[in-house]
């Protein structure tokens, strides 16, 4: 037993199967039977007896036999997975040595990838958030927006419509309407004015929302002479009322009418997107009456029943409007409609510069990459010699590439958790920076959805930095490196590798560079359009007159000329006009009219305009030109013959003879027998009022002494920018109705710099991107070129030293880098002209392929690349020819 | 021969590890050198022997290598692993510690 066992390991090998486990514990018992039995048979034991007595001995062998079976199974996995794990230890731990060893390489590539990652998940955080996340409501993708189309442009629905395809539709569970409408409540002596929305009695019913407390609408409780009851957003029973449950069933003062509160619902139930409170429609027979089909005022959503399909729901919408064409051709004859998801009508508009912006972003971080891939394939390239001394130590090739994989991976998952830092610190800026009026912005964070595009993130990256050398190791090979020795090494393929790259981030960059210059274009080409009237030094605020305590047109009228009177005494005030509406803002109204004593134009060619009701001051505030005939003026009162002014547009549209001036116009709505319209005693010049990237449309003005209405905007002209009103204001509306609020108070040049809110938004992050584009192209050159000359040193020594001038040195290394530039900008060019075809619905005054653009984007990157280039080539140009020679 | 007694839970394992303090041995050694050593007191199953060796292997306290006996025959070999050694040694003084005390109990009449 002394002697020593000869050496050869048994069982420990981790591919160790359970048979062959089985078959070594077998004969480790043979054994033992053997040794026992034979010591029994020289003791004097018959071997039959020798046999029964050492099994005797034993004890139960199959049941020994399999626990020794399983004891050791167990000992084998877990060895095996030891090993693995330790492998894997291995790998890591060597990485982490190799990336702090490395610590310049290392900072600058964790910084890059920060950068590169950060921003991305920061546009993703927006683009998930108001764009793809689900709506809060029970199964979002049944709910849709229905529209009316008219002569291809969507609109809303009038109430006979509504209520029509209310009746008709089978597809759609229920149809809800809806439209905005504000109302004053006076809150502890502050009159304040609410964002209400009048809905159907039904609208949380297909939203299927339920009350947080309380309950929402019953059926029925949308009827004119049903009890008045309002249902109020989360956000407003907090702010307002304390989050306290006793309002429920108490009766609040809405426009001077007592509601009864009967319910609060949660927050993130909102729709539509910024109601404060809910009140609901009370459609008077008036307004349900088949003669306001023209009258298109009312949203409409629905709800898709369950089996049925939006294309099956299209059908059958197109079908009743087919039917009520027929039924009322002068108001539907050319009248459709459109089904469209929920989630679509909400951020639909959004999805073409979002995803720009991602795709800009993406393109940094491709960049950003890049360099990064750069940087470690020349750290490879450089470590050759101990890949290759470990290769000959026994590491397979797998195990060589294994290694740098899991030093790129380890490294894109520091930078994107570095990444995500940044994403969380740039988030605020970025929401900051966002048009007010993006959807869903509040609701935007960093949560568990960007977490898992952090890690699909920190994969791609880890791929994109890891391959490029990955697949440079696969392809040395290894015997012939060491033969030759680290110096000898041809690193001719790494440097093409590297050259690729860098004319690859050069043709992003210029792609980049492009569509941010179009967009700067765009911005000033919006900025140089003459809107048609004078912003600057105008001071607006809007106040709404509730019908309770401004029954008839006479008070209200009244309203607006003793507000105007004591605005216009304030001081530094000018004038003062007042209007229905305003251009650049939301409030539209139009109407199609008719032109007396000419024939009915037929369906689909009927003439509309834009109304705006206004004071004769109004052109004046504005700055409005009178182009022919007069303005009206005060003498055009409630009692006299009615007059319009027009916009040249409509006058060029539908009196292309230059005959507008003495026409009589009609349209089908008014109050009594009276209808709106008059006749046409003068022509303004056209004023931009949807966008301005929109042409003009054609306007109808209608005095306010004889149209008063009930939600007036009055524009306050200053003598100079820095007169300060808005307290005046508040304290001359305060001395006529203590009740009314005072809203939307600010600069007109404010209004009219947030219609291009959404085009700013995009050249500041679009110039942000491309300049962090151009700054990591150029340390993707200056690293190439540096490298080229680093590799280059003996050849240049040698041409120095035969007399080459230093000029030809610097020109040379010059010539390296731009030869990459030019590479790079003529592929960025043709993808160029290629993508930015696909933003050309975001671009205004400019087209997608832009001569100048692309001319100056590609100077200025030649220029960078040769700023890039000038720091290497001048060290080549210093190069001491003995000292190149002799290294 | 006294009567045998049963062996108490863990001391097996503790006596295996005793064994192999001596140096490597296969099963059949080990089963000996304990019935030598206990004169026959205590009667060491071989099913559980075998099974506390491997045991013992899986905790990592004793290795086995295949060698050839002195019968010329091949057989398996355990021994100490260090780990094995610093377990003997602790549970050496803890049974020790252990019988003292049951020792000063049964001695106090006496």
């Amino acid at each position: 037993m002394e002697q020593h066992p000869s050496k050869h390991r048994s069982v420990q090998i981790p591919l160790t199967t359970r048979a062959r486990v089985a078959r070594d514990v077998d004969e480790e018992l043979s054994a033992h039977f053997t040794m026992r039995i034979e010591e029994l048979v020289r003791g004097g034991m018959s071997r039959e007896d020798a046999e029964r007595e050492a099994r005797k001995h034993f004890g139960d062998v199959d049941a020994a036999r399999l626990a020794l079976i399983d004891e050791d199974m167990r000992r084998v996995t877990r060895a095996r997975q030891k090993l693995g794990f330790e492998t894997w230890r291995q790998d890591i731990r060597y990485a982490w040595r190799q990336l702090v060893t490395q610590r310049v390489f290392t900072i600058v590539a964790l910084l890059t990838l920060a950068l590169g990652t950060g921003v991305t998940m920061a546009i993703y955080s927006v683009v998930d958030g108001v764009l793809l996340r689900p709506l809060a409501f029970r199964e979002p993708d049944n709910l849709v927006r229905l529209y009316t189309i008219i002569r291809s442009r969507r609109s809303s629905f009038s109430v006979p419509d509504f209520m029509d395809y209310r009746k008709d539709s089978k597809t759609l569970t229920g149809l809800a309407g809806y439209y905005d409408a504000t109302t004053n409540y006076v809150h502890g002596g502050d009159p304040i004015r609410l964002n209400a929305v009048r809905a159907s009695d039904n609208l949380f019913k297909i939203l299927e929302v339920p009350a947080l407390i309380g309950r929402t609408f019953a059926p029925g409780e949308d009827a004119e002479s049903a009890p008045r009851v309002a249902v109020l957003s989360e956000t407003l029973w907090r702010n307002r009322f304390a989050g306290d449950s006793a309002i429920l069933g108490r009766s609040v003062l809405l426009d001077g009418q007592q509601t009864q509160v009967i319910g609060v619902v949660a927050s993130r139930y909102t729709y539509p997107l910024g109601a404060d409170l809910w009140l609901t429609t009370r459609f008077s027979q008036a307004e349900q009456n088949p003669n306001q089909r023209g009258a298109r005022w009312i949203r409409v959503i629905g709800r898709v029943a369950p089996g049925q399909r939006t294309e099956t729901v299209q059908t059958e919408l197109s079908g009743i409007a087919n039917r009520l064409a027929q039924l009322d051709s002068a108001h539907n004859g050319d009248v459709g409609s459109q089904v469209v998801s929920l989630q679509e009508s909400i951020v639909g508009p959004l999805q073409k510069p979002l995803f720009t912006l991602l795709a800009a972003v993406a393109f940094v971080l491709l960049i950003a990459s890049v360099n990064v891939a750069n940087l470690s394939l020349a750290r490879t390239s450089a470590r050759e010699s101990e890949l290759a001394v470990r290769a000959a130590l026994g590491a397979g090739q797998a195990r060589l590439v294994r290694q740098l994989v899991t030093e790129s991976t380890l490294l894109a998952v520091a930078g994107t958790l570095a990444g995500l830092l940044v994403a969380r610190l740039s988030l605020g800026a970025l929401v900051a920076m966002a048009p007010a009026d993006l959807p869903r912005i509040e609701s935007v964070k960093v949560d568990a959805r960007v977490y898992a595009f952090a890690v699909l993130l920190a994969c791609l990256a880890g791929l994109a930095i890891g391959v490029v050398p990955a697949l440079h190791v696969g392809a040395v090979n290894v015997a012939q490196r060491l033969r030759e020795g680290a110096r000898s090494v041809v690193r001719g393929g790494v440097q093409r590798r590297r050259q690729a790259l860098v004319v690859g981030e050069i043709a992003l960059a210029v792609i980049l560079l492009t569509g941010a210059g179009l967009m700067v274009r765009t911005l000033g080409a919006l900025r140089r359009v003459d809107p048609g009237f004078d912003a600057n030094n105008v001071y607006i605020f809007t106040a709404t007159l509730p019908a309770a305590s401004y029954p008839t047109l006479e008070r209200q009228h009244q309203f607006a000329v003793n507000t105007a009177e004591r605005l216009r005494a304030l001081p530094g005030v000018t004038d003062v006009g007042m209007s229905f509406g305003l251009p650049l803002t939301e409030t539209r109204f139009s109407l199609t009219f008719t032109v007396r004593g000419q024939p009915e134009p037929p369906p689909g060619a009927d003439m509309s305009a834009q109304i705006r009701i206004a004071t004769p001051e109004y052109f004046r505030v504005l700055r409005i030109p009178l182009k022919r005939g007069r303005l009206y003026d005060h003498s055009d009162i409630a009692s006299s013959p009615q007059v319009i002014v027009v916009s040249e547009e409509l006058a060029r549209r539908y009196f292309p003879n230059g005959d507008a001036l003495g026409k009589q116009l009609i349209t089908g709505w008014g109050h009594d027998s009276v209808k709106l319209g008059g006749t046409v005693v003068g022509i303004v010049g056209d004023v931009h009022s949807e966008a301005l990237n929109e042409p003009p449309e054609p306007f109808l003005y209608m005095p306010e002494a004889q149209w008063p209405f009930d939600e007036p905007t009055f524009t306050i002209r200053t003598a100079n920018a820095s007169t300060n009103i808005a307290s005046g204001v508040r304290d001359a509306i305060k001395a006529i109705d203590p009740t009314l609020p005072v809203f939307d108070s600010q600069p007109l040049a404010a209004v009219v710099a947030a219609s291009v809110s959404q085009q700013r938004f995009l050249v500041r992050l679009l110039s942000l991107f491309s300049l962090l584009a151009v700054v990591l192209s150029a340390i993707g050159i200056y690293g190439v070129v540096a490298y080229g000359v680093e590799q280059q040193r003996r050849e240049l020594g040698v041409r120095l030293a035969l007399g080459a001038s230093r000029d030809r040195v610097l020109g040379l290394v010059l010539r390296d880098g731009m030869r990459l530039a030019i590479l790079g900008g003529i592929i960025g060019v043709v993808g160029a002209i290629g993508l930015t075809r696909l933003v050309e619905r975001l671009l205004f005054g400019v087209k997608p392929v832009d001569p100048w653009t692309l001319a100056v984007v590609t100077i200025a990157l030649l220029a960078v690349a040769g700023f890039a280039s000038l720091a290497p080539a001048l060290k080549a140009a210093r190069l001491h020819p003995t000292s190149a020679l002799r290294d | 021969m006294a009567e045998s007694l049963d062996l108490l839970k863990g001391t097996l394992d503790l006596l295996v590890l005793r064994t192999l303090a001596w140096g490597p041995a296969h099963g059949y050694a080990v089963s000996r050198w304990i019935a030598e050593r206990t004169r026959d007191v205590l009667t060491v199953e071989e099913a559980a022997l075998y099974q506390a060796l491997h045991r013992l292997e899986r905790r990592g306290l004793i290795e086995s290598e295949w060698g050839v006996s002195e019968n010329n025959r091949r057989a398996k070999y355990y021994s100490l692993t260090n780990e094995g050694r610093r377990e003997l040694r602790a549970e050496s003084q803890a049974w020790r510690q252990y019988a003292a005390a049951v020792f000063r109990v049964l001695d106090f009449a006496g």
